[in-house]
């Protein structure tokens, strides 16, 4: 069930009854999460629910004997957890790719591996649910949570239906303890989620699919476009891409207040940092202290030798490119990023002064270090949307050639998106400091004011909707 | 806490007065017929118009007058099959049958099937039945298009009811259409608006006893001078064909076969006098013999004529009204063909 579509418009309003109306109880309404987010997932497909489950089970018995071990026994039982949930990941994600890897190298020295590739599908955010299981489990094992015997909250905790497909990948310390412990309706954080998710569905359905038209047609004939208008394609694709995505996360993040349940937040106006690694604080979050906090700091993090910490950078930007995806573009994206934090590192440099620090505009120096961020993580994405890095390359070639300073082609229609970009620009710039955009309480104390800008976002939504379409993150 | 949740309610509700404001316009305007009920269901005479579901609207005339008016004889295909008219189709099958036009935009094979199911399932007799089909019905699937997608009723699954409305609320929530929907409530019909086949550009007059389209304003055209009709736009869409005859590609799949074997069982079953004509499409493709053999075996070497390929029935562009359908006067000469002159197919 996509949170953009009617059938969730549906859900959203009877679960929300129903779970304040009905199940009253802390049992009962975790019981019911459950349920509903079983629901909610098994819309896709019912036969994924078997994968979840098994999931959700393993890491639950998994967390309560390892929490029995004190003397470290559990140790084996962590790495078959670990072992077992890659398997699964390896399974449903990744073995096609290796195989045809595997097939192409082979084939490099004269062998013939025959038919490797097995017919399976993905199922819907496979990877973010494995990562949260697998996140309770190590946070067990190294005594930062406590095993939880009671079942039913944690089998809400890993099924939670607005962040169950695309996160944020919650983390047990923040999200377990919220359900085992009795929930308050409460109409200041139920109006506040509301307003998250009218910006989120703004965001997704006003910018990021009206830009998808434009980036569609770029990618789909860059062979025949000016490099102006390429440039032009990977900066609407870098604004589709937070847009879904981000839009996504506010929306589930909202959905969940209504339900009386804080979620982390997963980004953080990524497109106004001054440098990359404050690009990498901001930009998804949950995934990004994830990789942080279970692969970087195990493997040493920065308080090693330098050789060792250049390394650690790029097995981290590495595992979290092919987290995103089974293609080489999205593992060379990770290395792109890879590269431009090792030479952050190498420069010595500090994120220093971020724009949360600022009153009123920036100053030039910071004005030239958002562009440079900017520029380069657009660079960055053009590889993540390209098909192949082949096309990734001829894409940039062609961006960067003369007709980078050409006009633009006319028959890409991208005025509106740049329209809709630069709104949602001043409105993030403004609003720095707040969790959200329409965080605007405080700011805009005239409620007529207030209701004249929820209005106009919801008249934007119904006016300017292309059709329904699926969020980018599903696929991951 | 109680009161918080009313307080809540209560200011999503008025958050989304824009959107229900949206639902009650997209109610009362009905651009798509399918909310309100509509008997006749067309119009006498239609204008240009937002796309509607053909088949959706010849379920809804036989449950409004099926039983009433004793329809027996059914004429079904798709698109293709609404220029033949039943008045011409009586004159070989006796006058006292009662003839429907039971077909559908993009019609497929299968729900042809889950027609014939229906009428069952109703107790209609069919006494006769005249299949106007091609390559197209055969090898299509089932559209998930708003217009194009088989009516509920005949499926009889509540799911395919929330589906099929919801696949109109969709087409109409789009910006494109409703910017053109404004514009035509406002300015009439224009032509950009038939892209993508939003709306329908097409002028005729509904027989509302026999279920036809019948196209007289476009008759009225051809029959007033070539050019009136046939004008430079409009000759753009008669590409030229292959110098030689060439040959579809199969289009009766084993999953076909087995829907073919189910519809020639039903006939068989309830008796009914029927033929299958393969459309005399302007492509000119003429299907193959391993599938006109499929189907002679299924139903009969007598029920099944040919004439798609290169023939003089496809030959000349004055039979079509454009490259896609055939006119009155070949539906016409197909039917005497069928029924009185067998050597000539």
């Amino acid at each position: 069930m996509l949170f953009n579509s009617f059938e969730f418009i549906l859900f959203l309003p009877i679960t929300f009854l129903l779970y304040w109306y009905v199940f009253k109880r802390l049992k009962m309404q975790n019981i019911f999460v459950i349920a509903a987010s079983y629901l909610f997932y098994g819309f896709w497909d019912w036969r994924f629910l078997i994968l979840i489950f098994i999931t959700t089970l393993c890491s639950y018995l998994s967390g309560l004997y390892i929490a029995r071990k004190t003397n470290g026994g559990g140790r084996w039982l962590l790495i078959a957890n670990i072992v077992l949930n890659i398997a699964i990941l390896g399974v449903f994600k990744y073995f096609n790719f290796f195989a045809e890897n595997l097939n192409a190298l082979a084939s490099v020295f004269g062998m013939q591996l025959g038919e490797l590739t097995i017919n399976i599908w993905l199922p819907v955010g496979v990877s973010f649910y494995t990562f949260q299981a697998l996140g309770y489990v190590i946070d067990v094992y190294r005594k930062q949570v406590t095993a939880t015997h009671d079942s039913v909250a944690y089998f809400a905790y890993i099924s939670f239906f607005p962040q169950l497909v695309a996160g944020p990948i919650e983390r047990a310390n923040n999200l377990l303890p919220q359900f085992t412990q009795p929930r308050k309706a409460d109409y200041a954080t139920m109006c506040d989620g509301l307003r998250q998710m009218l910006w989120g569905m703004f965001k997704k359905v006003v910018i990021a699919d009206n830009c998808a038209n434009a980036v569609n047609y770029i990618f789909d004939y860059y062979t025949t476009l000016s490099g102006s208008t390429l440039a032009i394609g990977a900066v609407l694709f870098t604004f589709q891409i937070y847009c879904d995505f981000s839009g996504y996360s506010d929306i589930a993040i909202g959905t969940a207040r209504l339900f009386g349940i804080t979620l982390m937040r997963n980004f953080n106006m990524p497109y106004l940092s001054v440098s990359i690694a404050d690009f990498w604080r901001r930009w998804h979050i949950s995934l990004t202290s994830w990789f942080r906090d279970y692969v970087y700091i195990p493997l040493g993090g920065n308080r090693c030798g330098k050789n060792r910490h250049i390394f650690n950078i790029a097995v981290v930007f590495a595992l979290s490119g092919l987290w995103h995806g089974a293609n080489w573009t999205y593992v060379s994206w990770g290395l792109y990023h890879a590269i431009l934090m090792i030479l952050f590192v190498l420069a010595e440099r500090k994120i220093g002064k971020t724009i949360e620090t600022v009153r009123g505009l920036p100053n030039l120096k910071m004005i030239l270090n958002m562009l440079a961020t900017f520029a380069l993580v657009a660079v960055g994405w053009i590889v993540f949307r390209a098909e192949s890095i082949g096309q990734a390359y001829e894409y940039c070639v062609r961006m960067f050639s003369a007709s980078f300073f050409s006009a633009p082609s006319a028959e890409v229609g991208y005025v509106k998106s740049f329209a809709a970009i630069a709104i949602l620009m001043i409105c993030e710039y403004a609003q720095r400091n707040r969790n959200h955009v329409l965080d605007i309480e405080k700011n805009i104390t005239n409620r007529a004011m207030r209701w004249v800008i929820y209005y106009a976002l919801v008249i934007a939504i119904l006016l300017f909707s292309v059709a329904q379409t699926k969020f980018i993150y599903f696929q991951f | 806490m109680k009161h918080d949740i009313y307080k809540f309610i209560f200011k999503s509700l008025l958050a989304a007065l824009p959107a229900f404001a949206f639902i009650i316009f997209y109610m009362v305007q009905d651009p798509f017929r399918v909310v309100q009920n509509y008997d006749p269901y067309f119009p006498a005479h239609v204008k240009p118009s937002p796309g509607w579901n053909r088949g959706y609207a010849c379920v809804d005339v036989l449950e409004k007058h099926g039983k009433e008016r004793g329809y027996d004889s059914f004429i079904f295909g798709n698109s293709r099959s609404i220029y033949y008219p039943a008045d011409e189709w009586k004159r070989y099958i006796g006058d006292t049958a009662k003839v429907f036009h039971f077909d559908g935009s993009g019609e497929v094979i299968e729900a042809i099937r889950l027609k014939l199911h229906y009428l069952k399932d109703n107790n209609y007799k069919v006494r006769h039945a005249l299949f106007v089909i091609d390559a197209d019905v055969l090898r299509g699937k089932p559209s998930e298009s708003a217009i194009g997608c088989i009516p509920p009723q005949v499926t009889g699954k509540i799911s395919d009811y929330y589906l099929f409305q919801r696949r109109f609320f969709q087409l109409f929530s789009r910006r494109k259409f409703f910017e053109a929907y404004v514009d035509y409530l406002h300015h009439g019909y224009d032509e950009y608006m038939s892209d993508e086949h939003m709306f329908t550009p097409d002028v005729w007059d509904y027989d509302s006893i026999s279920n036809s389209e019948v196209y007289n304003h476009y008759e009225q055209l051809i029959a007033s001078g070539d050019t009136a009709y046939y004008n430079a736009k409009r000759m753009k869409c008669f590409y030229e064909r292959a110098k030689t005859e060439q040959e579809d590609v199969p289009c009766i799949s084993d999953t076909c076969a087995i829907i073919l074997r189910d519809i020639a069982q039903m006939l068989k079953d309830g008796g009914t006098d029927y033929r299958i004509v393969i459309s005399p499409k302007y492509n000119q493709l003429r299907m193959t013999n391993g599938d006109m053999a499929k189907l002679k075996s299924i139903f009969g070497a007598d029920k099944v004529f040919d004439f798609s390929g290169k023939n003089d029935l496809t030959e000349d562009y004055h039979g079509y009204y454009e490259s896609s359908h055939y006119r009155p006067k070949v539906a016409r000469e197909v039917l005497r063909r069928v029924y009185t002159d067998k050597n000539k197919q």
